[in-house]
């Protein structure tokens, strides 16, 4: 076995053979040499391409990771659709207009066209605007393997890296989504190498188009709180330069946007959980629709409904509450019960004096939103706790006063 | 002096069951998925009922015994396989160990599997001296002293 480079090294007496070399590796790569820095002035450092607000940019490999049925294909279906139309659809800035490619590696294109044409009759998008630019890849003919183990069982090999990067500049590519990564390759998900060779394979084809990619992961069991609840090992997050979390509406959070505890499933928020290249910004709300297709058959008359996630801003108290309104609101707070007692924040015990009831009534807001609104007061300074003496109980109490500097509408001279 | 077949046994009937075993190798070498020795199983009945060599067996009865056969076989020529495997990586340990030609080694174990009834095949047994030798190798430098994922 002269060619074999297993006998070969060991009839030679040498070591063990890289059996198939992957690029860092290879011989032909240079020494490794420490160079100074170069110190260039900031002006001539060409600044970050940016395409889509601050989740997905040029050369970089972002991911997004969401519990499964959160809404997660649509989402990412949609934001390809925006850089693809330069339509800001979901209340981010699209920064130029690309083409975008789809890999769904889960469902087959029937499903995928229901779902792009509901996001059409959604957002109101022309075919015009999309055709031509925007590419769609299903699993079902042929799959996409980036990474995977060799014959040999230990090696990883990059089947399809060099053919998805000609396919990415022959269409001219600008976003490429993988959904889900875990079908991108056939490592093992749990080790840590593996996930830094797949995780690397995308890292190489952003570069080597500048092409901004998208990864879209599941979470593991248990609940979903922040990137580290990306299911496998933490290589793949890590690797990416954003990671954005995609959760549903809690129980808590449908409370305090008073939303009935049915329909909070349909609400999604959208949370910059890592952000290497951005200052973290406020979490981002949407809202999945069932989306008529009009596909009735005459055994099936209504056709389907499929979901299309479109932007929703939670309900505003503050904008909704004219300054009269709140300076009202705060006149009474300030007069205190009839009694002489003041109000107070908080809802222990005597839930009479609970200045919330105020708000309540004036406004017609949930017991979260008024405490919210009352929290918020406190904050600012436009009500402050002061000790007082309490007539009807005969001692020292806490209560809420109002300043009147800080009122809604004050001028500060 | 040849022997000659008895005229007994040149006159008796044929086994039917025999073609049953003789599947098994091809399908634990991988050569020959097992749904595809199953389907050879059915026809080959249908034909001998065809001659009538059933005598007056059920098919149904005589391909499902003809399963049970090729599954025997199987099992046991995967076991074979399985020792045959262990026995040459107990060989070749120590020849690797002392720093024998690979030459010597493969021939060792090539001779090993002979002696088995060649129950695994060259490519394989090359295979499992290769593995041996790649693991016995000390890492490259390069590596760090590692094992590595790619």
């Amino acid at each position: 076995m002269p060619d074999d480079p297993v006998f070969g090294a060991y009839d030679k007496g040498g070591f063990r053979p890289r059996l198939v070399g992957s690029a860092e590796h290879d011989a032909s790569q240079p020494p490794l040499k420490l160079y100074p820095a170069r110190l260039p002035d900031p002006c001539s450092i060409p600044p970050r391409q940016w395409l889509y607000g601050t989740h997905l940019i040029r050369g970089y490999v972002s991911v997004l990771v969401s519990p499964g049925g959160t809404g997660k294909s649509a989402l990412a279906m949609a934001i390809v659709m925006e850089l693809v139309a330069n339509r800001s659809l979901l209340k981010n800035h699209v920064f130029s207009q690309v083409n975008g490619a789809i890999f769904n590696l889960e469902d087959p294109m029937e499903e995928l066209d229901r779902r792009v044409a509901a996001l059409m009759i959604h957002h109101r998008i022309g075919k015009h605007e999309l055709d031509g630019r925007l590419f769609l890849h299903d699993g079902e003919a042929r799959g996409l393997k980036l990474a995977s183990l060799d014959s040999d069982g230990f090696t990883v090999a990059y089947p399809d890296e060099q053919a998805l990067i000609e396919q990415i500049r022959e269409n001219n590519i600008g976003i490429v989504v993988c959904d889900p990564f875990a079908e991108s390759h056939s490592l093992e998900e749990n080790s840590n190498p593996h996930m830094v060779k797949a995780a690397a394979a995308w890292r190489r084809v952003a570069r080597a188009t500048g092409c901004a990619v998208l990864l879209v992961h599941h979470v593991r069991k248990g609940d979903a709180t922040g990137i580290d609840a990306a299911r496998g090992a933490k290589a793949l997050t890590d690797s990416a330069r954003v990671g954005l979390l995609l959760t549903t509406m809690t129980a808590a959070e449908a409370e305090g946007f008073g939303i009935a505890e049915d329909d909070r499933f349909q609400y999604v928020r959208l949370d910059d959980v890592k952000r290497n290249m951005a200052p973290a910004g406020r979490a981002r709300w949407y809202q999945l629709c069932q989306v008529p297709l009009g596909n009735g058959a005459p055994g099936y008359p209504n056709g389907d409904n499929v979901a299309a996630i479109g932007a929703w801003e939670p309900a505003n108290v503050w904008q909704q509450a004219s300054v009269p309104d709140l300076n009202t609101a705060l006149d009474r707070i300030d007069s205190g019960l009839h009694n002489g007692s003041r109000y107070t924040d908080s809802r222990r015990g005597d839930t009479t004096r609970w200045a919330g009831n105020i708000l309540i009534e004036l406004f017609q807001v949930t017991d979260k939103q008024a405490a919210n609104m009352l929290a918020a007061w406190l904050k600012s300074g436009v009500l402050f706790r002061e000790d007082y003496y309490d007539k009807p109980q005969r001692k020292e109490r806490s209560g809420l006063q109002v300043n009147p500097l800080k009122r809604p509408g004050a001028r500060n001279e | 002096m040849l022997a000659r077949t008895p005229w007994r046994l040149m006159t008796a009937p044929r086994n039917i069951y025999a073609t049953a075993r003789t599947l098994a190798r091809p399908v634990v070498r991988g050569q020959l998925p097992l749904t595809h020795a199953h389907a050879a199983l059915i026809v080959e009945t249908l034909h001998q009922e065809r001659t009538g060599a059933l005598a007056g067996l059920r098919p149904p009865d005589v391909v499902g015994l003809k399963r049970f056969l090729l599954g025997q076989e199987i099992e046991r020529q995967e076991t074979e396989r399985d020792v045959a495997e262990w026995r040459i990586k107990r060989l070749v340990g120590p020849m690797i160990a002392g720093r024998q030609p690979s030459n010597a080694v493969l021939a060792e174990a090539h001779g090993l599997n002979g002696l088995a009834g060649f129950p695994l095949t060259e490519h394989e047994v090359t295979s499992i001296v290769r593995r041996e030798i790649y693991y016995a190798l000390p890492p490259a430098p390069s590596a760090g002293g590692r094992r590595y994922a790619g």
